[in-house]
């Protein structure tokens, strides 16, 4: 298939569609209109579409179609992300496969319609209840958000968890060229899908309703098991320009491009920077990120937010390099001139 | 009565784009953008920029918000149908995009109309743009004045891209009855103009941000 040029949100509803995703429930919000609609028009022929009535309607039909073993899927934004909360911690709690995308815009309440990373904090901690785990991706680009939907399906199935695929406004909206993926998604058995298959000889039940507290702790240390496996083997990254460089940018989704031409920027002034760009945004790429800070002047977290990241990337640097944040909010995007001022201020007004 | 140009197509060819660029290449004049689908990359974000190039924009009629979820169709529309700058209406794509209109069709007699079509994109080619141009044409009651190729993978856009892409053009014009009125070009192609005779070059995208380019257009 050659490229073509695709709005976000269409090519996110067509990457999940070409990934195998036979039922999708949502809800309308701007900015992933057309997303829904993308779906409502194609979905039909491959599974299930329905409009649901509300947000928490979408999000427990997800919960109810990834039991039977359908590949399931939802999506919102901020606010509808908020809603979608309890039915994300009843899908991690019975272990259900489902993908839910979210194009942040700003918040708090409801916000406005623009793109913001406000939502790190509820995608990575998530606003439901228990100990649970969301794994989170967050593309920066149309064609890797395509990519991602496509792996939040693989991971989802593959660990029995929902994944979140957080991207932001600016990708929803934005049309770049792209390629879909249309190569068959390996279907991964689930024998404990609560399909109505009797000839097992016993019924599925999917729960996370446990009464045995000595069960329930059992199933918590099971989660834990999980959880330490996908962050041992899941976290992924990006590191790009020069590893040497003095100042070390950290910025996912929209602001690492913005960061990319601050570089450009940059290096027109004599200023050395590169970028390191978290692709999972839980698991945290901890490790990887204390490592390429070692012998930076300062690191430089770049956010649409008031600041919600830099607290992981303060976890990650531990006091060992200098972490300061630049940050803009309410859908006000900073520009690479912002960033080259804000280094240069680090710097010591070089 | 003013000049009235209305640029339509189907969604994400690059409308509100070539919209822009004329309206600068033509001032002064009144861009209006009535978009009342994509709350995105919308002239109406740009109002101050634009007046101060000799463009004035008529957004949403709720002043103090560019961006929104309902804007609210200006009634300074009405008046600049009268005016005696040149006006350009910014429709949102497919035949919704054109309902803000509807109740101007008797000012729109004498008005012009442009779709943009764009290879690349879905129906936006080939037989989907007939269909279009028939729907449009018979909800405004005007016949298609020409076509606007802007075929193109943004920074992915190479030579054999664009010139195979204006060669299909002129024929499917031919095809269509309908003239090719121009074919857009970046400043990465200008050496085309000569090839291709009824170019456009955009110096610079209004809408879009360099940061969202990866390479230089």
């Amino acid at each position: 298939m050659s490229k073509v040029l695709m709005k976000g949100n269409e090519a996110i509803a067509q990457a999940a569609i070409a990934a195998g995703c036979n039922a999708f429930f949502g809800y309308p919000i701007t900015p992933q209109n057309e997303l829904i609609e993308y779906m409502s028009k194609y979905m039909p022929d491959k599974g299930a579409f329905v409009q649901a009535e509300s947000e928490l309607a979408a999000i427990n039909m997800v919960y109810g179609a990834a039991a039977a073993g359908a590949r399931a899927m939802t999506s919102s934004s901020s606010p509808g992300l908020a809603l979608k909360q309890e039915g994300i911690s009843y899908c991690a709690g019975a272990e259900l496969p489902a993908v839910i995308v979210s194009v942040s815009r700003g918040g708090p309440g409801l916000g406005g319609i623009l793109p913001a990373q406000g939502d790190y904090n509820q995608a990575t901690r998530g606003g439901g209840n228990g100990d649970y785990k969301v794994i989170v991706l967050a593309p920066n680009g149309v064609q890797e958000a395509t990519e991602m939907v496509r792996k939040a399906f693989y991971l989802a199935d593959t660990y029995r968890n929902p994944v979140i695929v957080l991207a932001d406004g600016v990708i929803g909206q934005m049309m770049e060229p792209v390629e879909i993926n249309t190569e068959a998604l390996p279907l991964i058995a689930k024998p404990w899908a609560s399909d109505g298959n009797l000839s097992r000889g016993h019924r599925n039940v999917v729960n996370s309703l446990f009464l045995n507290p000595v069960e329930l702790e059992k199933h918590n240390q099971d989660l834990r098991a999980k959880y330490d496996l996908i962050e041992e083997k899941e976290v992924d990254y990006e590191l790009s320009h020069d590893e040497n460089a003095e100042v070390m940018f950290v910025a996912y989704g929209t602001p690492s491009r913005i960061v990319k031409a601050a570089i450009e920027n940059l290096k027109a002034e004599g200023i050395n920077a590169c970028l390191f760009r978290p692709k999972t945004l839980y698991p945290f790429p901890y490790e990887a990120l204390k490592k390429a800070a070692q012998g930076k002047k300062f690191v430089l977290c770049a956010e649409l937010s008031m600041g919600q990241m830099i607290q992981d990337v303060r976890l990650s640097l531990e006091g060992s390099v200098p972490a300061h944040f630049y940050g803009r909010a309410g859908g006000m995007v900073f520009e690479p001139k912002e960033l080259v001022n804000a280094v240069k201020d680090h710097l010591g007004g070089r | 009565m003013s000049e009235v140009l209305i640029i339509s197509g189907a969604y994400g060819v690059g409308k509100s784009e070539f919209a822009c660029q004329w309206a600068l290449r033509n001032a002064p004049c009144v861009l209006a953008d009535i978009d009342v689908i994509n709350p995105y990359f919308r002239p109406r974000e740009l109002t101050t920029w634009f007046e101060e190039k000799g463009v004035k924009i008529i957004g949403s009629s709720i002043k103090h918000h560019t961006n929104q979820d309902f804007p609210a169709l200006s009634g300074d529309l009405g008046p600049a149908l009268h005016g005696s700058l040149p006006l350009i209406i910014d429709c949102a794509g497919s035949a919704h995009g054109l309902r803000p209109l509807a109740g101007f069709k008797e000012d729109l007699k004498n008005a012009k109309l442009y779709l943009v079509v764009n290879k690349f994109r879905s129906d936006a080619w080939g037989d989907a743009v007939l269909e279009t141009m028939d729907t449009f044409s018979r909800f405004l009651g005007i016949p298609l004045a020409g076509i606007i190729n802007n075929s193109h993978l943004l920074d992915e856009t190479t030579e054999e891209i664009i010139l195979e892409a204006h060669q299909e053009c002129l024929m499917l014009c031919k095809q269509w009855n309908v003239p090719l009125i121009a074919t857009i070009l970046t400043k990465r192609f200008v050496d085309l103009q000569d090839k291709i005779g009824n170019a456009i070059v955009y110096e610079e995208l209004v809408l879009r941000q360099t940061w969202m380019i990866k390479e230089t257009l």
